[in-house]
């Protein structure tokens, strides 16, 4: 197996100016832009028609009118006749994408596969209905149960492990967390976007509805700083290790990977007989622990060497388990890791620093390479305001639908 | 008509509410005969998770349980609802129910009680009611629960 490289990113904005233009663009403006984008990011220079292969990846089926869209994005990116595998993983997606096309380098199979994730939401008639493509759909979505309503049983489930308050004062900090970081990015959804809240206590001061109730007041929802759904997409190209010199003064090396998988179907996570996954239930999320540790063995690191992450945390049942995957965080201490501010810029582990997935927008089909994006900015030291301390090792955690399946990556810069 | 807006796309044959029956109307999962693993939804000509065996009996779950975890929809906010489902409003409590035989159903509904009569814990028992149309108008229908009255 070879080493392999990401050469070059590309990345169309989600900030408001660049999201003005939305309704005039379909899904393959974003998957050129971002795809060429990503190309002529190859400093040294690389020909589009010299990739070899294209790894594609969009929230799921129905979510583009379009079934099969291997050949379109082909034909779209003027590739013919270079294949395109196309995935539909969902918030993962650009993970399991850069997870294929790692192993389609590292085999010698190919020398240059362009990786892309993407999403169109708008143009769907109802996205409630596309939205809900992210689960066992064979019985939740057939039964009318929506992903958001997933994640709120989910959400009552994570209130009884660790404390209703304490959730909520995380997903608090978290989020105005999110806001200072998609503030120093200018492709962010949130940049220019003041924080609608200064302090944690203007929410915490009136969480509950009446004091002792545990009844989490309403206006606590609609003054809780949100994630934003917007739509885009990410892109990279991966090299031979041993070659990226010739692509990049700057390569990034995809030192571990890792992709595993859990039932998409909630009940079934809570007591799936198998021995790696029966001592979690569903709030656990059995997925990027699992995918953590054989790409931390792979890439023969511990987490004390990893300098910071970019995970999927839009909600606060995925940055819990997203984070503690990461081993970084005291086992069973990621609340309190939130709370202590370690995921700050002069935290521990700075996470989500393009603004996260919340701030710098929630985008499914390119989330994952959305942060494999943001990982590669901060180990060039490209990212200005927001430029971590130590950028040598990252960790990027994917999460799916309804916490059925982790992608992992570690990069390292050298 | 019906209520229903006109686009259905993402309403099922019937021949799907067809093939769901049994586990619709009985809760009816599977049994590995290898290795007796229960499953639920059923397993039938799949493969067990456990031991990869694709021979299976059927197995009806019980028909009552425990209320693992519930969440009623009007509690937080209105989400929009999934074509078919409008009729419900912000009416719905969603629910995960725990059997006594280890398997777990959900997610799920909890029906004809009020919200604050729900509380995690609370045993239930399943009902058959009515979900949602099929693409050729008929009602189709689904167990839900409800509280055990002591």
């Amino acid at each position: 197996m070879r080493r392999v490289a990401i050469a070059g990113v590309g990345i169309t904005p989600r900030n408001n100016t660049y999201l003005a233009d939305a309704d005039r663009k379909s899904w393959k403006h974003y998957v050129v832009e971002s795809c060429y984008n990503a190309i002529e990011n190859v400093s040294k220079g690389l020909d589009p028609k010299d990739i070899q292969y294209v790894v594609a990846n969009y929230h799921g089926e129905a979510a583009v009118e379009a079934g099969g869209i291997g050949p379109v994005i082909s034909d779209t990116l003027g590739l013919h006749p270079v294949g395109v595998t196309a995935l539909c993983a969902n918030c993962t997606g650009a993970g399991v994408g850069a997870h294929d096309a790692y192993g389609l380098v590292a085999s010698g199979l190919y020398d240059r596969v362009l990786v892309v994730g993407f999403d169109k939401r708008w143009d769907m008639l109802r996205f409630a209905d596309k939205r809900a493509m992210g689960g066992d759909v064979e019985y939740d979505y057939y039964m009318g149960f929506d992903h958001i309503q997933l994640q709120a049983l989910l959400q009552e489930m994570a209130y009884r492990k660790y404390g209703k308050e304490k959730i909520l004062e995380a997903l608090v900090t978290y989020r105005m967390q999110m806001y200072d970081y998609a503030n120093r990015n200018p492709n962010a959804n949130l940049y220019g976007v003041p924080c609608p809240i200064k302090t944690k206590e203007e929410l915490m001061d009136i969480w509950e509805l009446e004091p002792g109730s545990g009844e989490i007041n309403p206006d606590f929802w609609k003054r809780l700083p949100g994630a934003k759904p917007v739509e885009g997409a990410s892109a990279f190209v991966l090299v031979p290790g041993d070659e990226a010199g010739q692509y990049t003064d700057k390569p990034i090396y995809i030192d571990g990977i890792s992709y595993r998988c859990n039932s998409h179907l909630l009940s079934s996570q809570m007591y799936y007989p198998v021995p790696e996954l029966v001592g979690y239930d569903a709030v656990d999320f059995a997925a990027p622990r699992l995918a953590v540790e054989e790409a931390y063995k792979m890439a023969k690191i511990g987490p004390e060497e990893v300098d910071f992450s970019e995970v999927f945390e839009s909600h606060i049942t995925s940055i819990i388990p997203t984070l503690e995957a990461t081993q970084v965080p005291p086992e069973g201490k990621t609340v309190d890791f939130i709370l202590n501010g370690e995921t700050g810029l002069d935290g521990r582990l700075p996470t989500g620093t393009d603004g996260g997935r919340g701030g710098f927008g929630v985008t499914s089909g390119s989330n994952q390479s959305d942060g494999i994006y943001e990982a590669v900015v901060q180990m060039r030291e490209e990212a200005a305001g927001r430029q971590v301390p130590k950028a040598d090792v990252c960790v990027v955690v994917g999460m799916q639908g309804e916490m059925a399946s982790s992608a992992v990556l570690v990069l390292r810069r050298n | 008509m019906f209520p229903e807006p006109l686009y259905r796309h993402g309403v099922y044959r019937t021949t799907k509410q067809w093939r769901h029956r049994k586990e619709r109307y009985r809760l009816v999962g599977s049994r590995c005969k290898n290795c007796g693993q229960l499953w639920w939804p059923s397993r039938e000509g799949k493969v067990c998770g456990k031991c990869c065996s694709r021979n299976f009996e059927e197995y009806e779950f019980s028909h009552e349980g425990e209320l693992f975890v519930n969440f009623p929809e009007e509690k937080r906010y209105m989400i929009p609802p999934l074509q078919g489902f409008e009729v419900y409003g912000d009416t719905r409590i969603y629910a995960m129910v725990k059997l006594p035989e280890g398997i777990y159903i959900g997610p799920t509904e909890i029906v004809d009680c009020k919200p604050e009569q729900v509380k995690n814990g609370m045993k239930v028992k399943m009902v058959t009611r009515k979900f949602r149309r099929e693409s050729n108008g008929n009602w189709s229908y689904s167990f839900m629960w409800t509280p055990v009255s002591d």
